[in-house]
Parts: C-alpha cells; structure tokens; sequence
C-alpha cells in the first residue's frame, strides 16, 4: 500500500514527481520540531503577549516607521480589492502595517505566526507560500519571503471567500515592495 | 497540434465531471477549440446535462466505427462539443472500460480530432480501466484534489501509476492539482489546502481553486454548467476562467501565421 502524502519527505517526493514527468522539484521537506536533549517533547513555545495593542504602540524605530507609511497605500489598495484584512509584521512580530478590518488584532497574530515559524522552520524555503494559522479570530494566511531576504511576514485574513491565487500574488507583490525598500535604505 | 488532457483522481466525489464540463466551457471560451470526452462508463457528462444518457452513440459509437463528427454533441459556445459516454448496459460497461484500458482508441480519436486544440478526458475514479486508457493517450494529468483528508492521501498513488505508464512508454505528464470543495471555515479543508501548498511546487498547484458553493447544486439541477447558468453567472463561474487561463499556458495553439490585432468595430 502507497503512503499518504504527508508521510512523503522531500527526496521521496520529489522522486514521485519525476518519475510522474512533472519536472520540477519539491520544495525542501519540512523539519519536524527538534525535542530539546531529556526530553519527549518538543521545546515549548514562549509566553504570549499579553497585550498585543501595546506592542503596536511600542514601533518606534524610525526606519520601520518610514517603511510602515511607505507601505500603507498598497496595503489599502490591495484591502479594498481582496475584500479582507492585510498586516506586514517584523521577525519579533512587531506591527509594521495594516490594513482592513482587523490591523489592530494583527500583531498577536503576526507574533503567533513568528512563534510557529521559530518552531517549525517552515520557511526556511525559497518560495513565497502560505502557512494557515487558526486563532481565536479566524483563519490567517502568513506569507514569508524567501530565504535570505529581510525577515518580515504578511498576513491575510481568509475568512472571506478570496481567491488564495489572487492572496498569494498579493504578497508576491508587497514582499518585493518589502524587499525593495529595505535594500534601498541598507 | 491537440492536446490531451486527463482529469483524474483515484477517489470518486470529488469533483471530476463539474470541473470537467465547466472547465472545458471555459476554454472554449478563450477561443480554445475543445472537445470533451466522457470515459466514464456511468455517462456523468450527458447525466448531468440531460438527466439522462443522450441518444447520441458518443464514444460507444464512436468505437463501434462510427465517424467522430457523427458521434459529438454539438453546443450553442463556438468551438465546445462533447463526445458524451454514449448509452452502455449491463455488462456494457465493464466492455467499454477494458476496450480503452490500453489507451490506443483514445490515440486514434485524438489523432481523428484535429479540429480542436484540446481533448479534455472526463474519467472515473479510480486509477483502472478507462482512466489508465486516458491516461496512456495524453499529454498532460491534472488531479482534482477534494480539500478533506483522505484525497490528499491518494494522490502519491496517482503519482505511482503516472509514473509506471510512463516507463512502459507513454508521454503523459503529471501537470498539477486543482483544490476542489475548499471549505475556508473548516479546518480539516483548510489543513489539507496547506499540505498540499507545502508538499508540492509551486508550479503544480493550481492557483485558482473551486469552493464548496450551493450553486453547483443549482446548476446540476437544471442540468446546465455554472457559466451558463444565467446571463449572469454566479461569481463562483469565473473561478472555471481563471483555471481555464492557467491551463491554457500548457496548450501550444494553432499557428495560423497571424497574430495581428482583433479589430473590435465591423
């Protein structure tokens, strides 16, 4: 009996793949969380903000700052279009920029989803994807760039019934405004 | 030059027909010339357009040395027909199932089908009989993927068989999966949704998927696809022309020497 697909690592995968013609190559295997040495259990995840509000308020640096208001147009454009909400959060899950309905709730979430990413490594690839995070809110899709590139997450609200193709381009396109930028101010 | 395309899935239920019949309207209407061909022994396609099988003799006929312009149905979108299943009984079914397994009818048609830039296979589930025929006469696979557990699980199986015909020579290559039924408020759809986003490239996941939406009961009750619903379709529709765009870039179209602009007045 063939296993199912989650019990694939990249390399079996990959072979499949190539042997199916489709010619391309799977993205690395996803690490599975490394037990710290004593013990069974994977490390477990830091403490929780307890007022991501206050977080929002403590950006100040002043280059993050620029970037945010430089952001701040495309974030809103792209908003009105997709019909949904959108936040671009730094690697300490620091709110840079929001727009739509829910900017204020996206700095917890943006600190969830670097607390899962820390733990996962799921990102440590190099292509712009999306990792689903469930919370108390809703659904969220977390977009990081490729590796290498400066360490900052988009953030989308799935809630709403939205094309994942038109979310996905939408990161595509403020990761490179993301990516421009901070390489212009480097 | 045609292309052969099969859909395929080894579970049954997930969408194969509706993404076929929708799909192929879709191409068509990006001037794509298409034929649909119903492999599947229950007649799903003349089903769900007529509510029952057609009077046409369609691919059963079509086997039986009748001519392929004879055997197709036509429909009122330019450059859409459909070779529907044809009428099949009893133990008809298990016949017509072995006589496409090798694949080499399914060459011929689409050999004979000349006309159209593209053959879309409608298949039933499972990786035997008349879907191992599709597969074996075409170019390209692409796998509905339903957003629950257990699809997810069959598809490197799917990958096993492509695999196996293509080392007994056949060109067919996987080309990627379409999300099928995506429920965004149901975490197991939505688990399933970012395993295959994380699992698979870029490249062979559809960017364009199909929700779960009431009207397709709609539509298969009034037996007509989703864009022809009405004069104006259900937003769920243009999901079928976003897909058919991101298909079309794996069908070479016919070169006629002229590419020149489309005047728009007469």
């Amino acid at each position: 009996m063939t296993p199912s697909l989650s019990c694939f690592d990249g390399d079996e995968l990959s072979q499949l793949l190539h042997r199916a013609g489709a010619g391309t190559k799977p993205r690395r295997a996803v690490p599975a969380p490394v037990p710290t040495p004593g013990s069974a259990s994977p490390a477990p995840a830091p403490a929780p903000e307890k007022d991501p509000t206050a977080r929002v308020r403590a950006v100040a640096e002043p280059g993050q700052r620029a970037l945010g208001a430089a952001l701040a147009a495309l974030l809103g454009d792209l908003s009105r279009v997709l019909h949904t909400s959108l936040f671009v959060a730094d690697d300490e899950g620091l709110l840079i920029a929001g727009a739509g309905d829910a900017p204020a709730a996206a700095a917890s979430i943006a600190a969830d989803a670097l607390r899962s990413l820390a733990q996962t490594a799921r990102f440590a690839a190099t292509r712009v994807d999306g990792l689903l995070l469930r919370t108390g809110r809703g659904a969220f899709l977390v977009f990081a760039p490729a590796e290498g590139a400066a360490r900052y997450v988009v953030g989308a609200q799935v809630d709403d019934d939205i094309p994942l193709g038109a979310l996905r381009a939408a990161a595509e396109r403020i990761l490179q405004t993301l990516l421009s930028r901070t390489q212009n101010h480097a | 030059m045609t292309t052969s395309i099969s859909l395929v899935s080894q579970k049954g239920g997930v969408g194969k027909t509706t993404l076929a019949l929708n799909l192929s309207l879709s191409l068509a209407k990006l001037s794509i010339r298409t034929l649909l061909v119903d492999t599947d022994p229950q007649g799903g396609i003349a089903l769900s357009l007529m509510g029952e099988q057609s009077a046409a003799q369609g691919l059963k006929g079509y086997l039986a040395g009748e001519p392929l312009e004879r055997a197709v149905l036509s429909t009122r979108v330019p450059g859409f027909a459909i070779l529907p299943t044809g009428t099949l009984r009893g133990l008809e079914r298990a016949t017509f199932m072995h006589q496409l397994e090798d694949g080499l009818r399914l060459s011929l048609l689409a050999e004979t089908a000349r006309d159209y830039d593209v053959i879309v296979y409608d298949t039933p589930a499972g990786l035997t009989g008349s879907t191992l025929g599709a597969l074996r006469a075409s170019d390209l696979a692409f796998t509905p993927l339903q957003a629950e557990p257990l699809a997810a699980n069959s598809l490197p199986q799917l990958l096993e068989v492509i695999g196996d015909l293509r080392e007994e020579g056949a060109r067919v290559q996987f080309a990627g999966v379409i999300l099928t039924m995506v429920q965004r408020q149901v975490d197991a759809s939505l688990n399933v949704v970012d395993t295959i986003w994380q699992k698979l490239p870029h490249a062979l996941v559809l960017d364009a998927h199909i929700p779960r939406d009431p009207a397709f009961l709609k539509a298969s009750e009034l037996g007509v696809p989703l864009g022809l619903l009405s004069k104006r379709p259900p937003p769920i529709a243009r999901r079928f022309d976003e897909l058919a765009s991101e298909l079309a870039k794996h069908i070479p179209l016919t070169d006629d020497g002229n590419d020149d602009p489309i005047p728009l007045l007469l």
